[in-house]
């Protein structure tokens, strides 16, 4: 896998188009997730998408062919996800993501479940909602995550257990849980 | 277990990472305790909720914009270090022009003052620009400035010489060496004279001491007799 990576950004770099585009499909729409679920807004998440290849392609040089791509990428993609949220909050209010989003099929159980953790991770803080959206939303271990925001594994542990807690403080004050058990005698 | 060992589990449960001596154990606790049951039951309801997400699915159009824009990059970065590989080759070329403008100068200079300063002894031109060749035609220079310049007080000396020791007569001494050499000659002969002028002097006193000495003589055998 490494060895098949290192060969494709040897073509990319010798600027083969096959090669270029093999690149972004193989990684964008991982990408475009990430960043729609941290930024919450499509748009947005599309801009700071090219944003990210862009900055990849960059800086391809760079990589390390001793390392996989993918968290080299995720890290690129968190950093421009962090300079975005940093300035759109000196931009006026925008569209909320949930709104942006198509309309759907009525609400039913799950649905509701779903908006109601997709508005309780936006009310994390920006690294928790990071931290928090690549273990569980994109299933990146530990490692990976550290890797990607430069942090010691420690410090996502921690900011991955708060944001769970406040998390499910959140989901059980909106009602979320309604069959819990009386305690046995 | 207490609560906080409850909610150490909770966090294992949500990694992923629960044993089953462990689920065994937070089973047990929560069968106890109401709040560490509900924190239980929301996790499993929070882990129910993110595995119905999806995935945020991108527009068609991005990947093509992406790479459009990929390329667009990519050609403009090669352009651009080509125009500096560019850039940088005429200012090399522009560089060494100049460096060679400036030394033919120089050069050019260095032969004209040369001319001038070495005019008598160096009237051909410098061929070689090499600093070796440079310094032994400045010492031949030096040389030959030397020669000239021990020539020409010889040739000076050689002209006053005559003004300083005016020439004798014929029937005179015709060299310097005969006039040395007179004194010594001369010298002897007044020896001789005063030798010989001397000699009757000398033997006048002699003659005269024998007389004074002829007469005490006579006296004192007399006075032995006496006595």
């Amino acid at each position: 896998m490494a060895s098949d990576e290192a060969e494709l950004v040897r073509r990319c770099l010798r600027g083969e188009q096959d090669a270029v585009k093999s690149l972004v499909d193989r990684f964008y729409g991982e990408i475009f997730a990430v960043c729609a679920r941290i930024l919450n807004h499509r748009h947005d998440a599309e801009d700071v998408t090219q944003e990210v290849f862009l900055r990849v392609f960059r800086s391809l040089r760079r990589w390390d062919k001793q390392r996989p791509l993918k968290p080299w990428i995720m890290g690129i993609a968190i950093n421009r996800c962090r300079t975005w949220m940093s300035q759109r909050a000196k931009r006026p209010e925008l569209i909320d993501y949930l709104q942006d989003t198509a309309a759907g099929p009525p609400e039913d159980d799950s649905a509701e479940l779903r908006r109601e953790i997709d508005a309780a991770i936006q009310e994390l803080r920006a690294d928790y909602r990071m931290v928090f959206v690549l273990f569980h939303q994109h299933g990146q271990p530990y490692e990976e995550i550290a890797s990607a925001m430069d942090r010691p594994v420690g410090t996502i542990k921690t900011w991955l257990h708060r944001a769970r807690l406040e998390i499910l403080e959140r989901l059980r004050l909106r009602g979320m849980v309604s069959e819990v058990g009386h305690e046995l005698p | 277990m207490n609560c906080l060992d409850c909610r150490e589990l909770v966090q294992r449960l949500m990694d992923g990472d629960l044993s089953a001596e462990d689920r065994s154990a937070l089973e047990a606790h929560v069968t106890v305790c109401h709040a560490c049951r509900e924190l239980q039951a929301v996790a499993k309801r929070l882990l129910e909720g993110l595995r119905l997400q999806v995935m945020p699915a991108p527009p068609d159009s991005l990947k093509q914009r992406i790479s459009h824009a990929v390329l667009v990059q990519s050609r403009r970065h090669i352009g651009f270090r080509r125009l500096v590989f560019a850039g940088a080759m005429a200012a090399s070329i522009a560089a060494v022009l100049t460096a060679g403008f400036f030394w033919k100068s120089g050069t050019g200079k260095q032969n004209n003052s040369g001319l001038a300063i070495h005019s008598v002894p160096l009237d051909k031109p410098k061929p070689s620009p090499s600093i070796n060749q440079s310094v032994e035609e400045a010492g031949k220079a030096v040389l030959a400035m030397t020669r000239r310049a021990a020539d020409e007080t010889v040739g000076q000396s050689r002209m006053l010489l005559p003004q300083i020791l005016p020439e004798t007569p014929a029937t005179g001494i015709p060299e310097i060496e005969p006039l040395l050499e007179q004194p010594s000659r001369s010298l002897r002969e007044i020896q001789t004279g005063m030798t010989a002028a001397l000699e009757p002097v000398t033997s006048s006193a002699r003659r005269a001491m024998d007389l004074f000495w002829r007469e005490l003589q006579p006296r004192e055998p007399s006075n032995k007799r006496g006595s």
